[in-house]
């Protein structure tokens, strides 16, 4: 099963929106669409699942149209099969948590539907809360059982927009933990709107990169994020997947193919991670004395220099790639040029680890 | 106390409201999601009955259902009576008098549920049309039970439509309010006074239930 969508949504006073992307649907997979606030992710989900209409462009499901190109048909939002999970819970107030579950169960067999039910309530782990009403559950127990009430029809696909973001911090990590393991139980295929990029490299198989209402790249999470700016660094971050291979003296010991870093501990790390490095805090030296290895210290190659006035910005590679940015004096006094031999210092404090939850 | 114009009087109330819960429901529906061609003049015939004279309504109404007209033959044929000076007829009046009564609060009520709930709704399979009965009936149940209260306390003690149309037969189409008219004209003040303490009573306890529900609405 496929979805292929390329289509046009223009909002009265808004930027045009273009998207144009497939999606596979035959398995699970999580895939992100990423993007700065306002850059027109929410309108992409709400035309998906036909809340909104486009304005031209097609939607095709496996040769079937949800729209045509010459606005003839447009499948309503209540025969697409996608389950969409808002910001905010959204339960129906009046009902009890299991009959907000059971709500898109209408046509099923009352112990079918009762069981289907149950199942999702232990899956998404508030399986004690049935009888309750909405009114009395925190705002993390809410947004669980809206994604239980999502699940519950089995929809093709499962649309998520930024289902954290209401959530108080604590709540909002440990549904992030537990999230993939909850649509991979499912087999669920799901979309995923945020503009946090731990979320995007720990949940994503795949991203989609939004910017000013077009999908600008699209590749894995770590190749796309690498080299885009955020909004708490002053340079572009380079990300890598490691291994972690133990601690040292409080630290994780991350193996990033032959090179070695170390770096502090975040918490629930398994084995798996990406490493976000800062590229301010790489410092670079020429081959010098004999340093300790508990430093992160890296060999490493100049492949180019780009000057932005004071600072520079020095392309490396070092077994994967890496950038530091310096003062453009630094690297005067270095006389870096491309093809150059460098020790890449990174501060362990650079380095931000994300574990992956596959 | 004429006790069968009270009795007269509660049944029609009664009537008017049961009748009005299924037209009001549904007439609710187009005016809270509906985008049509003359909207806003369905909404102003809808509030008409609140600022007409009751006499002005009444003639009309009289006219409308006279034994001349259309409809007055068609029920006339149907029903095998009139439409006038009959309790249908007196009903008919009450239910398209007690409309606006009965819509403001709902649609208001209705106009109010969240519409990310209906979203939702929809995202999940339900249609349009059951996505108002399981989501927003529901919760717009307090714009519901007032509309009805109003509704309610408007038709038992309504006076001008009812003499228009009805005529004031005794047992048949007097009313609470027209046999209070009938007392002072009478001089019987005693019978006035329990009359008009009776209709006082109830639209102080029907104003009261509804503030309460207003009250419990907006904590």
């Amino acid at each position: 099963m496929s979805l292929q969508v390329d289509f046009l949504k223009c909002h009265p006073g808004g930027p045009a929106i273009r998207a144009r992307f497939d999606l596979d649907l035959a398995r699970f997979g999580i895939t992100i669409l990423f993007g700065p606030s306002g850059c027109g992710k929410t309108t992409v989900l709400r035309v998906l699942s036909g809340l909104d209409r486009p304005e031209s462009g097609a939607i095709i499901l496996d040769g079937a149209n949800w729209v045509r190109p010459d606005r003839t048909r447009h499948v309503e939002a209540r025969h697409r099969r996608v389950g969409q999970v808002f910001q905010e819970p959204a339960l129906f107030p009046h009902l009890t948590v299991a009959q907000n579950v059971g709500y898109g169960l209408r046509g099923w067999p009352a112990r079918a539907r009762d069981e289907r039910v149950l199942e999702l309530l232990e899956r998404v782990g508030v399986g004690e809360l049935a009888r309750r009403r909405p009114g009395a559950l925190s705002g993390g127990q809410k947004q669980r059982v809206a994604l239980a009430r999502a699940l519950a029809p089995r929809p093709r696909l499962l649309l998520l927009d930024e289902p954290f973001a209401a959530l108080d911090r604590p709540s909002a990590e440990q549904l992030r933990r537990e999230l993939r393991a909850m649509l991979k139980a499912e087999a669920m295929p799901a979309l995923l709107v945020t503009h946090h990029r731990g979320d995007a490299l720990s949940l994503g198989d795949r991203l989609l990169r939004m910017d000013q209402g077009r999908i600008v790249q699209d590749g894995l999470p770590e190749e796309v994020l690498t080299g885009i700016a955020s909004a708490d660094t002053l340079g572009a971050e380079c990300i890598v997947r490691a291994r972690c291979a133990g601690r040292v003296e409080g630290l994780l010991r991350l193996e990033a193919g032959p090179a070695v870093l170390y770096a502090a501990d975040p918490g629930q790390v398994g084995t798996n991670v990406h490493l976000c490095i800062r590229s301010e805090g790489v410092a670079l030296e020429r081959s010098g004395p004999g340093l300790l290895s508990h430093r992160n210290v890296l060999p490493a190659r100049v492949l180019d220099l780009l000057q932005e006035g004071p600072l520079t910005r020095v392309r490396l590679d070092c077994g994967f790639p890496l950038e530091a940015l310096l003062t453009t004096w630094a690297c005067l006094d270095l006389q870096l040029k491309p093809g150059d031999s460098v020790q890449a210092l990174v501060k362990a404090t650079a380095i931000r680890v994300i574990p992956i939850d596959f | 106390m004429e006790w069968n114009a009270a009795l007269l009087s509660l049944r029609l109330a009664l009537c008017s409201v049961g009748l009005l819960a299924p037209v009001g429901v549904a007439l609710a529906w187009p005016l809270v999601f509906g985008r049509f061609r003359g909207r806003t003049a369905l909404d102003a015939v809808l509030l008409m009955p609140l600022v007409l004279p009751p006499t002005v309504l009444g003639f009309y109404l009289l006219v409308l259902f006279g034994p001349r007209s259309p409809l007055g033959q068609a029920w006339g044929w149907l029903a095998g009576e009139s439409l006038v000076f009959s309790f249908s007829g007196l009903l008919a009046a009450s239910v398209i008098l007690n409309l606006p009564f009965f819509l403001q609060p709902l649609v208001a009520a209705l106009g109010g549920v969240d519409r990310a709930l209906l979203e939702v709704s929809a995202t999940l399979g339900e249609s349009r049309a059951r996505t108002y009965l399981r989501v927003s009936l529901p919760l717009a149940w307090r714009g519901l039970l007032s509309g009805a209260i109003l509704a309610f306390a408007h038709s038992i003690g309504e006076f001008g439509v009812a003499l228009m149309v009805g005529g004031g037969l005794p047992g048949r189409t007097r009313t609470l309010s027209i046999a209070l008219f009938d007392e002072v004209q009478a001089f019987d003040l005693a019978a006035a006074h329990r009359t008009a303490l009776l209709l006082l009573g109830t639209a102080f306890l029907v104003l009261f239930a509804t503030a309460w529900l207003r009250a419990e609405a907006s904590p």
